[in-house]
């Protein structure tokens, strides 16, 4: 047996040495970034890759082309690239207003989710204006283009002033018919890249509408998964003072929401219930000299209602429904959920609420009038 | 049949033909004769004394010794001044009231000369056909000294030395009880040399030492030298990197290790002590964790423990990272090694490949220099070479890094046998590694995990106490809980009683 | 058997080999399996059907302490005759030796898949038969000590899945069987097969060292598997939706993407290479197995040889064709049901013909051979 023995071993060995299709870390561009965007019929797809080279000047490298799939656009990645494209390490996900108003995007980031060595944490982004001068910004006091989006994005969800969306939760949004998907939007304008707040999209993956940043906080104060630090600033009394106004900030910490569901005259009723607890941060000619928190605790428990009672009119006047409710919907009105689930957004719209929040006041930070 | 050692050879089975016709030398009556057989027997060897004298009684005598090897004083005063001097007669000598040590009788002249080989005096009597050896060895030894490679912090400096008997005593002194047996046995065949097994008798089991004993007694060789060699013919894996015996120079050690059940196995000439059976995690532990807190004894153990996995496999993870899962690495690292490694030329492998053997070849180089040179060059070697190399874009600083830190774990391991089989299993974890990514890690580890726990020592499994599962053994193997829980000797010597501190029967 | 004598294993060892030959394939496909059979009620279906093979399981017991002393083989082939004994063992034999290749082609296809991409499929299958070949000329004890190591390093694995179950959505669940009971009936067909491995019992059995515990012991064993499944089978349901779980291919994967640590992110190729290591139990006691019983039926002695020469032939196979997902598919399907034969059904029926028949054999064998 030995030298059949010895035989296979050196079989096993020489094949081992034969083998060897390896890359190493230089020879791949990761794309870090990717984007699409539309102008006039043609489909438009962007690269943003480090460079790895000492002697290259630049640390990044972006491409720009035109193609029809995402796939072909890798390809021509490739052509360009002094190394091979890979989307394991992409961070960000691109798309421009104009292509996300008229198409469905998510059919055609289908190469994100069928390769299996792609990311599923990017972040999808849509971009109010042309995608090109986003990829083009690079000013020489920041980090590389796609660490500084990146940077950006978390330290605002962290403020809940946008959302972050993942590939993965992107396509959870998607498919899942009690929800409707919401994108981080920015812009950017003369100072550079600003964040504009959540982009609503309709269960096609067409864009509806926009939020601000203050509707932003709202709607994450509204949403399942709570983190972060909730900051509003709303105006108490409006004065005669046109530069500065009443308003007082503060910090709503330990949001918790109870969703009731039934049914009522044949559509959905939905009762809210929103606690929190707030810490004023800023208060501005207000008065509390009298010290009757309780008198402004109601007041901005009225105006909460009223600003959440407006953004939930909002989202129904376009057929959106960013939170989530369906969900609720389909938990605790299982057999009535079931007749209408395809039509969710519209049985949405339908829907009668009536939301109350519940504000308690911790403490007025280390200056009491 | 009594076999002259001179002519046998241990692998030649004429010799033994041959033997069969020689002559059996026996002490002869007359003096010269003897001293001429020894003259003729032991020539070119002129440390070899034979010293003649007319006793008290007028009888011709001689004592023959080799002159290093032998105490002088205690011939002289004891053996010759008697005789001359003082008018003992030979039996008293021999019987032991004026001489300290034991004397025997003996007619063969191949005893005499096994005797004075080592060491003994042998004092032939004109007119008698026996002669009288008397034990007078006295080998030139060292001082009792801590042994370098087995520090300890706290605890007791002392070391075995190279004398058969003084280490025996140095065990005697830790364990001054009644159950503590030796077992003595003789091995080689041209140059014999005392091995003796070291026990509890009311603790070890008598199995693991009947079948130590068979193993020493077949081994077929003309002269061990190291202690090593005794420790290759006896193990039942020959071909494994993993030690199967401990090797220790402290008393300490061995007193404990015999203290669970486990045999110590002393050797002539040589200054470690084996100690069998043992299990893998027998060789990360050290005595000095009983010495200290127990809580830091835990976190010391469990150090040692991250540091044999981070010796292992650290740069087997980092290739496999580096050349085929990069997309695991968070993405300012995946930048800033990315950056690094740009300007090496070489594929990781190769760069850990040459990092590890010049880490070796420094390490071996530096067990040869005289301490004073030695140091200088491992710094210059280690820092200046591997800035340089760096500098120049040889290899990459992570490397360096990476090397480095497997290099310290490695030594963190108290055994020097443990320490080199884990040097030279991560070569092969690192080819997997390289080739086949973390799956190849996986399934190194696996060879790794099925070659431990398919060992045996002794017929002890080597996995013990994981596996077979022992839980109530782990208390003294991952951590160390306090002294008052370890009542029971641990499972992996299978020590007949289990109960410390337990006196068997017959008292101590 | 002095093959037997020498190679006794505890009783812990005996539950953790139940346990790590049925955590296998399945926690990488069950979940989406399940949602598209049985809806968000599926974890009910876990549960039936952990009743229902721990039943089985203690079913084989209950045969294998009928027959004492004997192994499943010279049972057969005893009590039913040399030849119809030894065709029922034939079929047992068969189905062994096609999951063991099947599961080891899975495995193969995974890491192909997921991992390393470009390296070839005969490659990572010479990998991973290396190790295995290892283990089998060991023996059953090693494989028994394996086992257990096994187990205690891939503890830690589970807990992992804690962290997606902190982002998950409990209201799928919600309202509890909410369809009614047929799916969650149609479920258990699915998750039947998860449980699949406990019909080593038959194989083990022997080699147990106090046999009192076995009944306990496969209890255990069959619950450690069923948490194993729960655990997985609820991260997955709350964390996708179900239209999402069932066009995700291997949820419990894509789930574990998304855990990201400090140091490390993409934590499903670390989970996945060390996950090997766990599976190779599944595929080790199959494949010892079957080789055992091919050697048994032809009354030869179990050496390495044969080993080698059954492992060559895997190597040697995956050299000339290589599966797809869809092949893969199927053949789980085909395997499926053979193991339902020889799982659920055999033993059923072979206790029963011994309830009925074996002390008329055993009274006329005495007769036999008394006369002789």
């Amino acid at each position: 047996m030995r030298p059949k023995k010895m035989i296979l071993l050196l079989t096993i060995l020489s094949l081992l040495l034969v083998s060897c299709t390896k890359t190493d870390i230089e020879d791949q561009t990761f794309s870090l970034l990717s984007g699409i965007d539309k102008k006039g019929n043609q489909l438009y797809f962007y690269s943003v890759a480090p460079v790895f080279h000492a002697e290259a000047k630049k640390k990044i490298e972006e491409y720009e082309v035109k193609s029809h799939t995402m796939r072909t656009a890798r390809n021509e990645f490739d052509s360009r690239a002094t190394a091979l494209s890979m989307a394991n390490k992409l961070q960000l996900f691109l798309v421009g207003k104009g292509l996300v108003k008229e198409h469905n995007i998510f059919a055609l980031m289908d190469v994100l989710y069928r390769d299996v060595t792609s990311g599923s944490n990017a972040r999808v982004v849509m971009v109010d204006g042309p995608v090109k001068d986003v990829i083009k910004f690079a000013p020489e006091n920041r980090p590389r283009l796609p660490i500084y989006l990146t940077k950006l994005i978390d330290a605002a969800y962290l403020r809940n002033l946008t959302q972050r969306v993942t590939l993965l939760e992107f396509q959870w949004q998607m498919i899942e018919p009690g929800i409707t998907p919401y994108i981080t939007e920015i812009m950017l304008d003369k100072q550079g890249i600003k964040l504009k707040g959540i982009a609503l999209l309709n269960n096609h993956g067409k864009y509806v509408n926009s939020l601000d940043l203050n509707e932003s906080v709202m709607l994450s104060m509204l949403m399942r998964k709570k983190q972060g630090t909730y900051s509003l600033t709303v105006p108490i009394k409006k004065g005669d003072d046109k530069v500065m106004n009443k308003y007082m900030s503060a910090t709503y910490t330990s949001v918790k929401d109870k969703v009731k569901v039934s049914m009522r005259e044949g559509h959905f009723h939905f009762d809210v219930e929103l606690k929190m607890d707030a810490n004023i941060t800023e208060s501005i000619h207000l008065v509390t000299r009298d010290r009757n928190y309780l008198q402004v605790e109601k007041k901005l428990k009225k105006i909460l209602d009223k600003d959440f009672k407006i953004l939930i009119k909002k989202l129904q006047k376009n057929k959106v429904d960013p939170i989530g409710y369906g969900l609720y919907a389909q938990a605790y009105q299982y057999k009535n959920w079931k007749k209408i689930k395809d039509r969710w957004p519209e049985e949405f719209a339908k829907a009668t609420f009536s939301l109350k929040t519940n504000v308690k006041f911790k403490y007025p930070g280390s200056v009491q009038e | 049949m009594p076999q002259h050692p001179f002519f046998d050879r241990s692998f030649s089975r004429s010799s033994k033909a041959r033997n069969a016709e020689q002559t059996i030398p026996f002490v002869q009556k007359s003096l010269e004769k003897n001293l001429q057989w020894i003259q003729d027997e032991f020539h070119t060897m002129p440390d070899l004394q034979i010293k003649r004298f007319i006793t008290n009684q007028g009888i011709n005598a001689a004592v023959i010794y080799f002159e290093e090897i032998s105490d002088k004083m205690m011939i002289f005063n004891d053996i010759i001044n008697q005789l001359v001097q003082q008018g003992s007669s030979v039996q008293q000598i021999q019987s032991s009231t004026v001489i300290a040590n034991k004397g025997e009788n003996t007619s063969s002249l191949i005893d005499v000369e096994q005797a004075v080989l080592k060491g003994k005096s042998t004092l032939f009597i004109e007119g008698l056909s026996s002669a009288y050896v008397f034990d007078t060895a006295d080998f030139p030894i060292r001082n009792i000294e801590e042994p370098n490679v087995e520090r300890t912090i706290k605890g007791s400096h002392d070391g075995f030395v190279e004398s058969h008997g003084k280490n025996i005593a140095l065990l005697r002194k830790y364990l001054p009880s009644r159950q503590l047996k030796i077992k003595q046995m003789k091995v080689g065949k041209r140059g014999e040399i005392k091995v003796s097994l070291m026990y509890l008798e009311d603790v070890t089991r008598p199995e693991i030492l009947q079948e130590l004993e068979r193993r020493i007694s077949q081994i077929d060789i003309d002269v061990i030298i190291n202690i090593g060699e005794l420790q290759q013919l006896i193990s039942d894996n020959k071909f494994t990197v993993l030690p199967q015996f401990l090797e220790t120079e402290r008393p300490g050690t061995a007193a404990m290790e015999i203290l669970d059940g486990r045999v110590a196995i002393i050797m002539d000439r040589s200054p470690s002590v084996l100690i069998a059976p043992i299990h893998f995690i027998g060789f990360l532990k050290t005595k000095d964790d009983y010495n200290i807190n127990w809580i830091i004894a835990s976190f010391v153990r469990f150090l040692r423990y991250i540091s044999l996995a981070v010796g292992i496999l650290l740069p087997a993870f980092y290739i496999a990272t580096i050349s085929m899962h990069f997309e695991v690495i968070p993405l300012k690292l995946l930048l800033s090694i990315g950056e690094s490694r740009e300007r090496v030329p070489f594929p990781p492998l190769l760069e850990a490949l040459l990092m590890e053997f010049a880490l070796e070849m420094l390490r071996e180089a530096g067990l040869r220099l005289p301490t004073s040179i030695g140091q200088t060059v491992s710094i210059v070697g280690g820092i200046v070479i591997g800035q340089a190399a760096v500098q120049a874009g040889v290899v990459s600083n992570i490397m360096v890094i990476v090397v480095s830190l497997t290099a310290i774990c490695s030594f963190i391991i108290p055994y020097y046998d443990m320490s080199a089989a884990v040097r030279i299993i991560r070569f092969p974890m690192m080819l997997l590694a390289y080739l086949f990514g973390y799956v190849g890690i996986s399934v190194g580890i696996m060879f790794l995990l099925i070659h431990i726990i398919s060992m045996n020592s002794i017929g002890v499994p080597y996995g013990l106490p994981v596996t077979p599962i022992r839980l109530y053994d782990w208390k003294d193997a991952f951590f160390k809980l306090p002294q008052r829980f370890l009542t029971t000797r641990p499972d992996s010597a299978r020590p007949i009683q289990k109960r410390k501190s337990q006196l068997s029967k017959r008292g101590r | 058997m002095s093959h037997m004598q020498s190679n006794k294993i505890s009783n812990l060892q005996f539950t953790l080999f139940i346990a790590s030959t049925q955590i296998g394939l399945g926690i990488l496909y069950i979940p989406r399996d399940l949602m598209r059979v049985a809806g968000t009620d599926g974890w009910v279906s876990v549960i039936l059907s952990w009743i229902l093979a721990t039943t089985a399981n203690l079913i084989i017991i209950q045969l294998m302490k009928r027959i004492p002393g004997l192994t499943i083989r010279t049972a057969l082939q005893r009590y039913c005759g040399k030849w119809i004994g030894g065709l029922f063992y034939l079929f047992i034999i068969a189905y062994l030796i096609f999951f063991s290749f099947l599961i080891v082609s899975a495995a193969v296809f995974i890491v192909q898949v997921w991992i390393l991409q470009r390296i070839p499929a005969y490659y990572i299958m010479l990998l991973l038969v290396a190790p295995i070949f290892y283990l089998c000329c060991k023996g059953v004890k090693i494989m028994g000590r394996y086992v257990e190591i096994t187990t205690m390093i891939s503890i830690w694995m589970p807990f992992l899945l804690f962290i997606p179950l902190y982002r998950g959505n409990l209201l799928y669940f919600l309202p509890l069987i909410k369809d009614g009971l047929l799916p969650i009936l149609k479920g258990v067909g699915s998750t039947l097969f998860f449980f699949l491995g406990f019909e080593m019992t038959m194989f083990l059995y022997p080699y147990l060292e106090t046999k009192e515990k076995a009944s306990f012991n496969v209890i255990v064993a069959n619950t450690i598997s069923m948490s194993v499944l729960m655990l997985v089978t609820i991260v997955n349901f709350s964390y996708f939706s179900p239209t999402q779980l069932m066009d995700t291919l291997w949820p419990t994967l894509s789930l574990l993407r998304i855990i990201t640590f400090p140091f490390l992110e993409r934590l499903e190729v670390i989970f996945l290479s060390f996950y090997l290591v766990s599976f190779s139990t599944t595929w080790v006691t199959y494949t010892f197995f079957s080789i055992y019983g091919l050697t048994g039926l032809f009354k030869r002695s179990l050496l390495p040889k044969h080993f080698f020469y059954f492992l060559a032939l895997f190597v040697i196979s995956s050299f000339f064709f290589t599966l797809s997902y869809n092949d893969i598919m199927r053949y789980v399907k085909y395997s499926n049901i053979l193991g339902f034969f020889v799982g659920y059904v055999f033993p059923i029926l072979f206790i029963s013909y011994l309830y009925f028949f074996q002390d008329r054999i055993d009274r006329r064998r005495q007769t036999c051979d008394q006369k002789k």
